[in-house]
C-alpha cells in the first residue's frame, strides 16, 4: 500500500522535474519535454503487448481462462497507453514538422501497434463461443506480433529512401545528464503505474473467480 | 512563454493527481471486496 | 505429399467449375481500374501514385479472394471430413498453395489490365513483374491463416481486411516503395534490399503461420 502512495508522490516529483529541472533540448526547447511522457507511454504500450502475447502463448499451450483474461486486459491497458502515446507524438509532430502525421517510421510503428490492438478486439467481438474466441484471438495476438520487430528492421532502410528524420530517433536526440535522469525516472514511474494497474486487474479477477465459486 | 510552461505543468499535475486518487479509490474498494470474499 | 497435391487439385477443380472466386475478384479489379482510368483520363499519373493504386487494387482483390478457400469449407460443411483426411500442416500447405496460385493468376491479370488501362510509364518492367509476383506470394502467405481464423467468426466480409492490415503494413511499405522505383526505372541492384526483405517476410510469415495453424484448425 505504501509503495503506491510513494509512486504517486514520485510521479508528481518527476512531472515537476520534467518541466523545471531538466533543461530544454537544443533546438527544440521546451517542446522536447513531451518526450518524458510520450516515450514512457509508448514503452508501456509495447510492454503490455508483449505481456499479452506471452499470455496468448501460454493459453495455446494450456487452455486456462486465466491466461486468456491476462491477454485481454493487457491488450486493453496497452491500447489506452498506445493511443496516448500516438496523441502525444502527434502533438510533438505538429510543432516540430508542422503536420500531425507524416508516416515517420516511428509514427508508423505506433500506428501499427494501435491497429493490432483494434483488430484484436474486433476479432474477439466477432466470436461468440468462449473457447474459440480465446484460442483464435491468442493466435492472432501472436501472429500480428510479427509486424512489430519487422518495422524495427525497416526503419534503418527506409531512412535512406524516405525523408530523413534526425529529431525523433532516440539515437539522434542527445540528452545531457539531467535530461537522462528525468527520462529514466519517468520510464520507471510509468512502468510502476502499469504494474499497479496490472495488480488491480489480477486481484479483481481473483475476486470474481471466488464469487462465482461461492 | 514561461508562464505557458507553468500552466501546462499545473494541468499535468492536476491530471495525475486525479488519476492517482482514482486508482487509490479503486484499490481500497478492491481490498474491501477481498475481505468480504474471504 | 500425394495428399497435398490432391488437396490442391480439389480446390482448383472446384474453383474451375464454379469460377466463383475468379469472377468476383476480376470483376472487382476491373471496376476499380475502369473507375480510376476514367477519372484520370489522359492525365499522366506519377510513379508513386501508380505504385499505390496498383497495390490498393491488389490488396482489396486479395481480401475478396483469399477468404474463399476456408469459407467454402464452412459453407459446404466439408471441414470435419477435411480434418480427418489430413494433418493440419498438410491442410495449411494445401490452402496456401491454392491461395498463392489464385493470387498469382489474379496479379498477372490485374497488372496486364493496369498497364492496358492506365498506361503508366514503366522504367524497369522485369523488376515490376518480379515485385508483383513476390508480393502476391506475400499476400497469400499472410492471408491464409487469417482467412482460416475469419472463417470461424462472424462479420466475415470486413474482418479479413481488418486483421490483415496490421500484419501486411510493413510489407506494403516496402513493396509500394520498391514498385515506385521500378516504375521510375531503378535497377535490380537498387531494389535488392527490398527484394531481400520481401523474401524474408514471406518466409517468416509462412513459417509462423505453419506453427500456429493447428491451433486455428483444431475443433
Amino acid at each position: 500500500m505504501l509503495w503506491k502512495i510513494m509512486l504517486g508522490i514520485y510521479i508528481l516529483i518527476v512531472t515537476v522535474a520534467a518541466f523545471v529541472y531538466a533543461p530544454g533540448a537544443a533546438g527544440l526547447g521546451d517542446l522536447s519535454r513531451i518526450i518524458y511522457f510520450h516515450v514512457p507511454l509508448a514503452w508501456v504500450g509495447v510492454l503490455a503487448y508483449l505481456v499479452s502475447m506471452l499470455n496468448s502463448i501460454r493459453y495455446l499451450k494450456k487452455p486456462d481462462r486465466d491466461f486468456d483474461f491476462r491477454a485481454v486486459f493487457n491488450a486493453e491497458v496497452g491500447l489506452v497507453f498506445t493511443i496516448l502515446a500516438t496523441v502525444t507524438g502527434a502533438i510533438f509532430a505538429r510543432h516540430t514538422w508542422g503536420v500531425y502525421w507524416n508516416w515517420d517510421p516511428r509514427q508508423t510503428s505506433i500506428f501499427i501497434l494501435m491497429l493490432i490492438y483494434a483488430a484484436y478486439f474486433v476479432l474477439r467481438s466477432s466470436i461468440s463461443e468462449e473457447e474459440n474466441r480465446a484460442r483464435l484471438s491468442a493466435v492472432y495476438c501472436i501472429f500480428a506480433f510479427i509486424s512489430v520487430p519487422l518495422l524495427v528492421f525497416i526503419i534503418p532502410r527506409l531512412y535512406t529512401t524516405l525523408h530523413p528524420d534526425p529529431i525523433i530517433s532516440s539515437s539522434g536526440l542527445e540528452m545531457n545528464g539531467q535530461m537522462l535522469q528525468v527520462f529514466f525516472a519517468a520510464l520507471l514511474g510509468f512502468t510502476g503505474i502499469y504494474a499497479w494497474i496490472y495488480s488491480l486487474q489480477i486481484r479483481l479477477y481473483k475476486i470474481s473467480q471466488r464469487w462465482e465459486g461461492q | 512563454m514561461m508562464s505557458d510552461l507553468y500552466i501546462v505543468l499545473t494541468v499535468c499535475m492536476i491530471s495525475w493527481l486525479g488519476i492517482f486518487f482514482y486508482l487509490l479509490r479503486l484499490d481500497r474498494r478492491i481490498a474491501r471486496w477481498e475481505k468480504k470474499v474471504k | 505429399m500425394r495428399r497435398l497435391l490432391a488437396l490442391i487439385k480439389k480446390d482448383l477443380t472446384d474453383e474451375f467449375r464454379t469460377r466463383y472466386a475468379i469472377n468476383s475478384l476480376l470483376l472487382f479489379a476491373v471496376i476499380a481500374l475502369v473507375m480510376v482510368s476514367f477519372a484520370t483520363g489522359m492525365a499522366g499519373l506519377s510513379a508513386s501514385l501508380h505504385a499505390a493504386l496498383l497495390w490498393i487494387i491488389l490488396f482489396f482483390s486479395a481480401m475478396s479472394g483469399m477468404g474463399r478457400s476456408f469459407a467454402k469449407e464452412q459453407e459446404k460443411n466439408t471441414a470435419p471430413a477435411l480434418r480427418l483426411a489430413a494433418p493440419p500442416e498438410i491442410i495449411f500447405w494445401g490452402k496456401l498453395c491454392f491461395n498463392t496460385i489464385l493470387m498469382l493468376a489474379l496479379a498477372v491479370l490485374v497488372l496486364l489490365m493496369y498497364i492496358f488501362l492506365l498506361n503508366p510509364s514503366i522504367g524497369n518492367l522485369p523488376l515490376l513483374v518480379l515485385l508483383v509476383l513476390l508480393g502476391s506470394v506475400c499476400l497469400a502467405g499472410a492471408s491464409t491463416i487469417l482467412a482460416a481464423i475469419v472463417s470461424m467468426a462472424a462479420n466475415q466480409g470486413t474482418l479479413l481486411p481488418i486483421l490483415s492490415l496490421p500484419v501486411l503494413l510493413p510489407f506494403f511499405l516496402v513493396v509500394i516503395n520498391a514498385t515506385q522505383t521500378a516504375f521510375q526505372g531503378a535497377g535490380f541492384s537498387q531494389a535488392a534490399g527490398s527484394l531481400l526483405f520481401l523474401v524474408s517476410y514471406a518466409v517468416v510469415i509462412i513459417t509462423v503461420s505453419l506453427l500456429l495453424f493447428r491451433h486455428v484448425w483444431q475443433d
